[in-house]
């Protein structure tokens, strides 16, 4: 009874172009939208360029045979992500919208921005479009996050407002600090601890100073 | 929200009626259960006692079956065996669904806080070894994948009852589209678990009713606290589960996903539920601290004399909203506040944290026509009559 048959097979061209539209994936190591499915044999995919752009002009017959599961479309864990501005580093927040629509699509990413950027020019790369969707989405299913070895001595230095370690965990300045520490790490969104101008690090979330997720500033 | 308090007492929601007779503790199937079975490729489908049939319009020329009532003991087995004798062949594609319910409307919000992060810590094994499509089907994702706020809010022992209300949800949209449904207490009482593919045979259906009950019973027996001082090790952590969940289950799971990321997610949705205690601003307020100058000189590259007119600012004031923060840096950057030069200012003060309102989302993610507005409408008729 279990479906060994490619998605086009098992739910027709018509489900996937109506359901798929624009679904982003990786392939060889390149990230791809999926345009439309014009045979039962190939589809059509939109490659993204060296720019981080989609590459209209360079769209690609991809077979169907690779179109194996809904898993064909994952995409690594959203949240926390950095984005090269310049020499700036500006952290963004990625989350997905539920939607009927399959895999992560431009229509459904999402992107937030801690509201200490606000304060600084970075910001603007979003509001002017210098950063866009595609930048995002590129982002998204590659990621580059940045070690807390190597963005701590930045951060202190004043050369970034803040970076992403990983999907999860990001470390910022923090506007609302009186008196040192004035850094703080940010775990999903919430406060988690504090960092101090000569680099010491405290772990205000008990559960987690306790699990091995405080591994990351250990391990640089 | 303390963890004592009772669900029920939280909501009005539908309840089976009588609690499970004690007789049947004992029985395989000892707690109050509802299926969901999506299938396609049936063109006549047959009545079938225990069961109603309907048309689902998320599928092509797809039935689902729905047991008429929450089932228990001897006849959960009756029920399985009309289906099967029933049914005999179908198209299971990856469209396709099966849901579990389990009754949840006599237990407290602590049990439903553990069932939370149980399934929280199992749950990228348990698409592993169910199934991984599902996990990208749209339909059925992680709970990793939930607005960590509405996550926070359902864990947090901080969480005021209407945010803890308002985290379950009302059983309608896209908030029930996880693996594990927890919107499905408000409109029938229990928790729903999706996390599993269309056109199961009747060993397999059976395995994951048994795993969705060990999960229950293993929640309602290890509070939070319990885990956090038991579950200290992986290994703790797998003798702890193991006592509870199903073993071929386990040596699925234990193949499939190191144990690490299993405690790794475990302790994450523990960490999410603590909440950081510190005063919340409607509108956020800047502290001139001199990590935050330092920054400020050298991202909005201000001169000698702008620093200095933002150390001044720092001395005199101390503290600023994000206007005057702006009115500052205009100074120091020497543009008059009321300069129509800078064509970022208004840019600046009208953004929201970078955000695309809701709405906006809602707009991008039209349904394509034809479809989307029936899987919604059918699905919502399918669960008002039964779970």
């Amino acid at each position: 009874m279990k479906d060994s048959r490619n998605l086009v097979e098992s739910l027709g061209r018509g489900y996937i172009n109506d359901w798929f539209q624009e679904a982003h994936f990786m392939h060889e190591g390149k990230l791809y939208y999926l345009y439309r499915v014009e045979s039962n044999d190939f589809f059509y995919a939109v490659p993204y360029g060296e720019d981080g752009e989609p590459n209209h002009n360079n769209m690609t017959r991809l077979p169907t045979s690779l179109l194996t599961g809904f898993s064909f479309f994952k995409y690594p864990e959203l949240g926390y992500r950095n984005l090269k501005v310049g020499d700036a580093n500006l952290v963004v927040l990625l989350s997905s919208t539920r939607t009927a629509r399959r895999g992560l699509s431009f229509g459904c990413l999402n992107a937030g921005v801690p509201s200490v950027f606000q304060l600084f020019p970075e910001n603007r790369a979003l509001q002017l479009g210098i950063v866009n969707q595609s930048h995002l989405m590129k982002q998204a299913f590659d990621p580059t996050f940045i070690s807390f070895a190597e963005g701590l001595p930045r951060l202190l230095n004043g050369d970034i407002v803040g970076f992403a370690i990983n999907s999860k965990v990001a470390v910022m300045l923090d506007a609302e600090a009186r008196t040192d520490p004035y850094y703080k790490i940010m775990f999903r969104e919430e406060r988690a601890g504090r960092i101090s101008s000569d680099g010491e690090v405290i772990i205000t979330n008990k559960t987690l100073s306790r699990s091995r997720l405080s591994e990351v500033f250990n391990r640089g | 929200m303390d963890n004592s308090t009772n669900l029920r007492d939280l909501f009005t929601m539908r309840s089976p009626g009588r609690p499970v007779p004690e007789e049947a503790a004992d029985h395989r199937w000892s707690d109050y259960l509802g299926l969901e079975l999506e299938l396609e490729g049936i063109p006549d489908p047959p009545r079938v006692q225990w069961w109603l049939l309907h048309e689902d319009g998320s599928l092509r020329n797809g039935w689902e079956y729905v047991t008429e009532a929450p089932l228990y003991g001897e006849d959960v087995e009756l029920a399985l065996d009309s289906f099967y004798d029933r049914v005999d062949s179908w198209d299971a594609n990856p469209r396709t669904s099966t849901h579990i319910h389990v009754d949840f409307s006599r237990e407290t919000v602590g049990t439903l806080r553990s069932m939370v992060v149980i399934v929280y810590a199992l749950e990228a094994g348990l698409y592993d070894v169910i199934g991984v499509d599902r996990k990208w089907a749209g339909y059925a994702a992680p709970l990793r994948e939930m607005s960590v706020n509405r996550l926070r809010n359902l864990l947090s022992p901080d969480s005021s009852a209407l945010s803890f209300v308002e985290a379950v949800g009302s059983g309608r949209g896209n908030e029930r589209y996880y693996g594990l449904n927890i919107s499905s207490l408000r409109r029938h009482g229990s928790l729903e678990f999706r996390y599993f593919p269309g056109g199961p045979d009747r060993e397999e259906l059976e395995s994951w009713m048994d795993l969705v009950l060990a999960i229950k019973r293993m929640a309602m027996e290890i509070s939070l606290d319990r885990l956090e001082q038991e579950a200290t090790t992986p290994q703790d952590m797998v003798s702890l589960f193991a006592g509870f969940l199903p073993g071929s289950f386990m040596e699925k799971l234990i193949s499939c996903v190191p144990v690490e990321d299993i405690f790794r997610a475990l302790w994450e949705a523990m960490a999410v539920a603590e909440r950081t205690p510190e005063y919340r601003r409607e509108v956020p307020l800047i502290f001139l601290n001199p990590m935050l100058i330092k920054v400020a000189a050298k991202r909005h590259n201000l001169s000698e004399e702008g620093k200095l007119a933002l150390q001044r600012a720092a001395d005199t004031l101390g503290v600023v909203s994000l206007q005057d923060w702006n009115r500052i840096l205009s100074g120091a950057k020497g543009t008059s506040s009321t300069s129509t030069n800078n064509p970022f200012r208004d840019e600046i003060l009208n953004f929201h944290l970078g955000m695309r309102s809701v709405n906006d989302h809602h707009r991008d993610s039209s349904y394509p026509p034809g479809y989307g507005e029936h899987e919604v409408i059918d699905d919502d008729e399918v669960e008002d009559e039964s779970w």
